[in-house]
């Protein structure tokens, strides 16, 4: 997978958690994901499909994706993972996925995102087909720990 | 007035319902794709919709209502803004356009100024 796909959906994340939530997420290093490389409470899932195929994921620790979603609803007080954290949180994944479709149109790959799916479950790990690289960026947010975004995009023959 | 406001996403729903209360507007119906929203538009003096949604996406619904209403104002609000995105909403019938993600106060600025 060309580099240069990961980028617009790094820089979107930065975008989506700072407008939506206020929330500075500091970005890391990349790296290849391996079965135990790192685990999460709450992921938004979102398939795209276009010259590429395959899924971008950004998965959370409950204290963040509560901190996102509370946020986002103007600070309002949520206690747990609940629909409300749900829905929120494939709304986000849905809004790193349209930014960067924005970049990346720009650049001649166009793509069509599907609607979000979201999995939960403490300490879960997302699993994609065999023969999909998946290459994740963690980020950080002061004081309160890291957060993932997974990008797992396989180029189609043309 | 009585809007519409079409999202998939309850939270976006809620975030933009807070900003219609804000701006003093309280009659608003919800739907959460475009099969219901094209179920909900009698009376209905402003449409606001998100274009990817299940069911029915944004641009469907827009372009069924525009099959009979050519005046309704509808605002779409989406993440959807690459070039063609937005020439496509327009040509087909889209009014304004508000892009996905932003501030609270960003959204209540521009609904303002679309609603005037
Ligand atoms: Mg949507």
């Amino acid at each position: 997978m060309d580099i240069k796909l990961i980028n617009p959906f790094i820089s979107s994340t930065i975008t989506v958690l700072q407008t939506t939530a206020q929330l500075d997420a500091e970005r890391g290093k990349l790296f290849m994901k391996t079965e135990d490389s790192h685990k999460s409470d709450i992921s938004g899932v979102i398939g795209v499909m276009g010259k590429f195929v395959g899924s971008i994921s950004i998965s959370f620790p409950k204290n963040i994706a509560l901190k996102v979603v509370s946020n986002m609803l103007g600070g309002m007080e949520i206690e747990g993972i609940d629909d409300s954290v749900k829905d929120a949180i494939g709304e986000v994944a849905n809004m790193v996925a349209g930014a960067a479709k924005t970049k990346l149109a720009g650049i001649g790959y166009s793509y069509t995102l599907s609607i979000p799916t979201v999995i939960c479950g403490d300490g879960h790990h997302l699993s994609f087909p065999k023969g999909i690289q998946s290459i994740v960026m963690p980020f950080n947010i002061k004081d309160m720990g890291d957060f993932y975004l997974e990008v797992a995009l396989k180029m189609l023959k043309e | 007035m009585k809007f519409l406001v079409a999202d998939d996403s309850s939270t976006m729903r809620r975030i933009i319902v807070n900003s219609l209360n804000a701006l003093g507007h309280t009659d608003i119906v919800e739907a959460e794709d475009g099969a219901e929203a094209l179920k909900n538009t009698t009376g209905v003096d402003f449409i606001l919709t998100d274009w990817n949604m299940p069911n029915m996406d944004g641009l469907t619904f827009v372009k069924a209502v525009r099959e009979k209403d050519k005046k309704t104002p509808i605002v779409m609000i989406t993440t959807e803004a690459a070039k063609d995105d937005v020439i496509t909403a327009i040509k087909n019938g889209v009014t304004n356009y508000i892009v996905k993600p932003f501030t609270m106060d960003t959204l209540k600025a521009k609904l303002e100024k679309i609603i005037k």
